[in-house]
């Protein structure tokens, strides 16, 4: 029971408020507090560590696929990613104006100056909600953090 | 920060050969380390002389960048099969 609740019906019994308006204060905090409650069990809940982003290729058998199709089991350790992520910051200030034109003949419009550490710190840490599951012809593919 | 691998295994069959190597890479490491000691002094060296044109903190920072990488490598692991051929690449 919330402070609220505790003061509305404290008040009820000291009969400065009638039962309808005690119910009509306890329904106006109630979305309140059952927001409250929400937040407290996504909080309680244990937050993942990851070490392994996997990526798993594995032949379809519903679709038939025989002894021969090829079967993809990658392990990549998140602190590798992370580790070689830190390498940008040991790029020459010269070296960085080459990079960028280079990722943007391939399409991608990315200046590798805003990537901060801290930012870095943040993307490894989102991957431990990433999960892909990819079904198509002959084979399935599934990434995911473990 | 972890330790470095210390084993890699390594696997590669086709119709032809089937190899399966287990490469000792602590052994490797000792010689390495012998290996940058003795380069460490032409390495400040060039350090100082290339400091002016910005190469400085990239050559002085950068083995330790790649050792934390190679230490980062332990529990990589490539399994790649496709019918008979095989390849496999893991970090213990």
């Amino acid at each position: 029971m919330t402070d609220n609740q505790r003061r509305i019906l404290e008040m009820l019994s000291e009969k400065k408020i009638n039962v309808d308006e005690a119910q009509r204060l306890l329904s106006l905090i109630e979305p309140q507090t059952g927001s409250e409650t929400r937040i407290h069990e996504d909080s309680s809940e244990p937050k993942r560590n990851p070490k392994y982003l996997r990526v798993v290729v594995q032949p379809n058998a519903e679709a038939g696929a025989g002894n021969n199709a090829e079967r993809v089991n990658v392990r990549v350790p998140i602190s590798l990613i992370r580790a070689g992520m830190r390498l940008t910051s040991l790029i020459p200030p010269q070296a960085y104006d080459h990079i960028n034109e280079a990722i943007k003949e391939k399409g991608v419009d990315f200046d590798l100056r805003n990537l901060k550490a801290e930012d870095l710190e943040e993307l490894v840490s989102a991957l431990s909600d990433l999960e892909v599951d990819v079904e198509s012809g002959r084979e399935k593919v599934h990434v995911y953090v473990e | 920060m972890n330790w470095p691998p210390m084993l890699l295994q390594l696997g590669i069959k086709n119709r032809r050969n089937h190899i399966r190597l287990w490469i000792p890479l602590f052994i490797v490491m000792l010689i390495a380390f012998v290996f940058v000691l003795l380069l460490a002094p032409f390495v400040l060296i060039t350090t100082i002389i290339l400091w002016p044109f910005g190469w400085g903190k990239p050559l002085l920072l950068g083995g330790p960048a790649i050792f934390r990488c190679l230490c980062a490598l332990r529990g990589l692991k490539v399994d790649i099969k496709e019918g008979n051929q095989l390849i496999l690449i893991s970090f213990i």
